[in-house]
């Protein structure tokens, strides 16, 4: 279509501002990395809360991965990276996103709870601090109140909405030890544990399943979950396989990885299930001889993003490749589970040295 | 207006007349609201809408109408037709017809034309030539985006 072909020529932009909204709002999420490069005016809409509201109005919200990684020495600034679709093509790929106020010192535990993003806690000294990323302008804000105690390196996870920090503060005992915040309410309530039996050493990982909090201790080689008001110690078999290993839960079912491949708890039966259809094959795309690390689950708006690093030397060079596949989870009539590969794509390539701080997903 | 009067005439920008089902034309929220006014006869003049793009306005309405209980289309069918209706529009066709969905208040047509600029725009070149965006940046702001955006230009 050329330009001059008639000299009145509808654009896109005699378009009225809440029409153009309309339009963007219904392209899928992927692509606004490259759509932000068109024009300085698109790059504003992008960036504006107003496309947000609009996606959500029109019922358009998406999930959104964000991966940070940490560059270098550990006191170097995080770097969060978003997944977007290269222009032209259907590939996949991390783009660096600057987030202005971006913390300076560390920022220990990260969640996401709809389309904000929040790092809580100290990683060296004990921290109250809450910072808040909106993951449309991807700028923090520190306006989000305060913990009621400072902690380190606590351990978080979310429920319903709510955000649960456990540990890391001094003098715990069992009305410290856990605090919540509801995201609804933004206020900060201490959660009464059973008793303290649990709260000893500082190695912990928590997880919101099956409607309550799983706190697993390292120390102690046990999960317990809060069960009518007590401490019930979940299954042993289900301790191992949470405890160490990469996990997430999609629509209350929890999934880990072991060995190249995803397995799923069958909670009535105390097993762990391999997850049918899906070939341990989807992580090697070239060949079986590299080395995995660093593999992340995330529950990416109802599938599953896998996420994992691959060393591979080249003339003595060792470069890290990431991959990320997205797999759809799906349960048949007779309760089996079923991971169906969507896509899978080299997201990120370097020789630099790096370390894989978080990977989650928002809905914007 | 009496009941009685079941029919309606739509004059275009162009001085194009259509003589539409009342059913038809009050799909338009527009119309709607100028016909409970009262201030305003049989004839409706639609002052933002060319006869071209008003045709194909009634061709929608009528398609979406219930009419008499004649409005039985299953929603698969109707859906395809809505696919179809937007598939080969040109993109001034397109923008116009966006511009005389949101003047008229139509919101299914705007609904179904904004998704098919969606639709058919992902990429940066589909921006810059279907929706005929003209890239501003300067050549030194333009260098510096590539710069820092080498992944989308790399291949």
């Amino acid at each position: 279509m050329s330009n001059g072909e008639e000299s009145h020529v509808m654009t896109f932009q005699m378009l009225p501002d809440d029409v153009v909204l309309n339009c963007l709002s219904r392209i899928p999420r992927l692509h606004y990395p490259s759509l932000s490069l068109v024009s300085k005016k698109f790059r504003s809409i992008i960036a504006s809360r107003e496309l947000y509201e609009t996606r959500s109005f029109l019922g358009r919200t998406e999930s959104c991965l964000y991966v940070s990684l940490r560059f270098g020495l550990g006191s170097n600034p995080l770097i969060w990276f978003t997944l977007c679709q290269k222009p032209n093509s259907s590939s996949k790929i991390l783009v660096p996103i600057s987030s202005p106020n971006s913390p300076f010192e560390r920022m220990s535990g990260v969640v996401a709870v709809d389309s904000s993003i929040y790092s809580i806690g100290g990683v060296t000294n004990p921290s109250s601090r809450v910072m808040v990323m909106d993951s449309y302008s991807l700028t923090y804000r520190d306006d989000a109140p305060s913990m009621r105690v400072a902690r380190v390196l606590p351990s978080v996870c979310v429920l319903d909405g709510k955000i649960y920090v456990t540990g890391g503060c001094k003098n715990a005992d069992s009305t410290n030890w856990i605090e919540v915040f509801d995201t609804k309410t933004q206020s900060w309530e201490f959660l009464q544990i059973p008793s303290e039996e649990i709260c000893i050493g500082s190695e912990y990982k928590t997880m919101g399943y099956e409607g309550t909090i799983y706190v697993g201790s390292h120390e102690r080689n046990v999960t317990y979950k809060v069960h009518k008001g007590k401490w019930r110690a979940a299954d042993l078999k289900m301790h191992w396989g949470w405890c160490g290993k990469p996990i997430c839960v999609i629509d209350n079912v929890l999934f880990h990885y072991y060995c190249w491949m995803i397995y799923w708890y069958d909670s009535k039966n105390r097993i762990w299930i391999p997850l049918k259809g899906l070939s341990s094959s989807f992580m090697f795309p070239f060949n079986m001889e590299s080395d995995i690390s660093a593999v992340r689950l995330t529950d990416y708006g109802g599938n599953m993003s896998v996420l994992w690093v691959v060393y591979k030397t080249i003339n003595y060079h060792t470069e890290k490749i990431m991959y990320c596949a997205e797999i759809a989870i799906e349960r048949d009539q007779g309760g089996e589970i079923w991971g169906t590969l969507k896509w899978s794509d080299i997201v990120f390539e370097t020789n630099q040295h790096y370390w894989l701080e978080d990977v989650l997903a928002t809905t914007v | 207006m009496s009941k009685s009067e079941k029919k309606i005439v739509l004059k275009s920008l162009d001085n194009e007349a259509f003589e539409v089902e009342k059913a038809v034309a009050l799909q338009s929220q527009t119309i709607w609201v100028m016909c409970e006014d009262k201030c305003v006869g049989n004839e409706i003049p639609l002052e933002n809408v060319t006869g071209q793009i008003l045709a194909k306005v009634i061709d929608y309405c009528k398609k979406h109408a219930v009419v008499d209980g004649d409005g039985d289309e299953s929603s698969e069918e109707l859906k395809n037709w809505d696919t179809e209706f937007t598939k080969n529009m040109d993109q001034s066709t397109l923008f116009n017809m966006i511009l005389a969905a949101n003047y008229l208040n139509i919101k299914s047509l705007l609904n179904l034309t904004c998704q098919a600029v969606a639709d058919k725009t992902k990429t940066i070149d589909e921006f810059h030539t279907f929706l005929n965006i003209e890239n501003n940046f300067t050549p030194e702001e333009e260098a510096q985006i590539c710069q820092e955006n080498l992944w989308a230009f790399d291949d």
